[in-house]
């Protein structure tokens, strides 16, 4: 509970930014203000006397909101929040998770088939790799919040972010690959046209292996991102009620 | 060479920015702080409100000019504190000469003496 409630409730209703912007934004001001308030009272100002400086010192227009709310709106950022804020409601949290469990059921056995691998493209491997570090990352992450429960702002953000690079690598690749085999087996078809079918079969297997796991990996790593930056977003709310709950 | 042109048409901005530079060119700081130190340097002449900082602050960080860092020192002190990245280090050199520049300037035509 802060001593600067008040100023800080006023701020935040005038302060028109997309969480979790907006609760680093008072954060910032929230720490400021106290740590304003004790250099003035390290300065022989009375308890009074420094509360109403600093309250002053602070006096935020509304030119300097508007501009604060200004450099915040990134179209990016500002879509990738909203995306998280879309899923909210337990039913449809629930057919998220019911797509995502008929997704791996349907793939789960393919990829735990022997053959899976060997008649992938070489691009299945690097595909992998990717699926690995996401889960890596996610795993870490969730460690973080979940178990070590910590929620430091310096780190909170740190980590999740990756996954969407991550899933944008994972389809990249699969895309990448799939054009390359094309290019290669067609230069295998018009060299030697009697397997040309062979050839063209070979590719269709091989691509198309690399591509589920792509598509795979990239799905798994946007869901890591999505259940991470949703708990990261709660985080963020929580601290900044807690920064602007009722004085008794 | 450089292509930092001072804004005299935005003054009052240009300046800003300049003393947040000049101010964390001697080290980070948090947002309190340079407030009070642009304050007390200047002998009370620049006199800083928060709700004037924040978004100079927050733009600097964006062009990467300076970089805001949390740290934790317990629970309920999470403070940011700036510091002056590369990028901000030559702009801060720009507008010394740049504001060095105008002052000459504006001294010399403010200075005339008409006969």
């Amino acid at each position: 509970m802060s001593r600067f409630t008040g100023l800080l409730k006023r701020t935040a209703a005038r302060l028109d930014l997309p969480q979790p912007v907006k609760s680093h934004v008072l954060l910032e001001m929230a720490a400021d203000l106290e740590d304003m308030f004790a250099a003035y009272q390290e300065r022989g100002l009375d308890e009074e006397e420094a509360a109403r400086r600093v309250e002053e010192k602070f006096d935020a227009s509304d030119d300097a909101l508007t501009e604060l709310t200004r450099l915040h709106r990134s179209a990016l950022r500002r879509g990738m929040d909203r995306f998280s804020e879309q899923v909210q409601t337990v039913w449809e949290k629930v057919v998220l998770v019911l797509i995502l469990l008929f997704v791996l059921a349907s793939v789960g056995g393919l990829l735990a088939s022997p053959t899976f691998f060997s008649s992938a493209s070489a691009f299945v491997w690097p595909g992998a790799i990717v699926g690995l570090v996401a889960l890596g990352i996610f795993l870490a992450k969730t460690h973080q919040l979940f178990i070590k429960k910590d929620h430091g702002l310096r780190r909170l953000r740190r980590g999740p972010p990756s996954l969407l690079l991550l899933a944008c690598a994972a389809i990249f690749n699969g895309v990448f690959g799939f054009f390359l085999g094309m290019l290669l087996s067609m230069h295998l078809m018009a060299v030697d046209q009697q397997r040309a079918g062979i050839h063209f079969m070979s590719w269709l297997l091989g691509s198309s292996a690399t591509m589920i796991l792509s598509m795979l990996v990239a799905i798994f790593a946007a869901l890591f991102w999505f259940v991470l930056m949703n708990k990261v977003k709660r985080i963020e709310l929580a601290k900044a009620a807690m920064l602007l709950e009722d004085t008794p | 060479m450089t292509d930092f042109e001072l804004e005299t048409q935005n003054l009052a901005r240009s300046s800003h920015e300049a003393l947040i530079l000049a101010i964390l060119a001697d080290g980070p700081r948090h947002g309190y702080q340079l407030a009070l130190e642009i304050e007390e340097r200047s002998r009370g002449f620049f006199r800083f409100n928060h709700g004037t900082l924040y978004p100079i602050l927050h733009k600097l960080e964006k062009d990467g000019m300076i970089r805001g860092v949390w740290s934790d020192e317990g629970q309920r002190r999470k403070r940011k504190s700036y510091s002056l990245t590369a990028k901000g280090r030559r702009r801060h050199a720009d507008q010394v000469a740049a504001w060095g520049t105008f002052f000459e300037r504006f001294v010399e035509i403010v200075k005339e003496v008409k006969p």
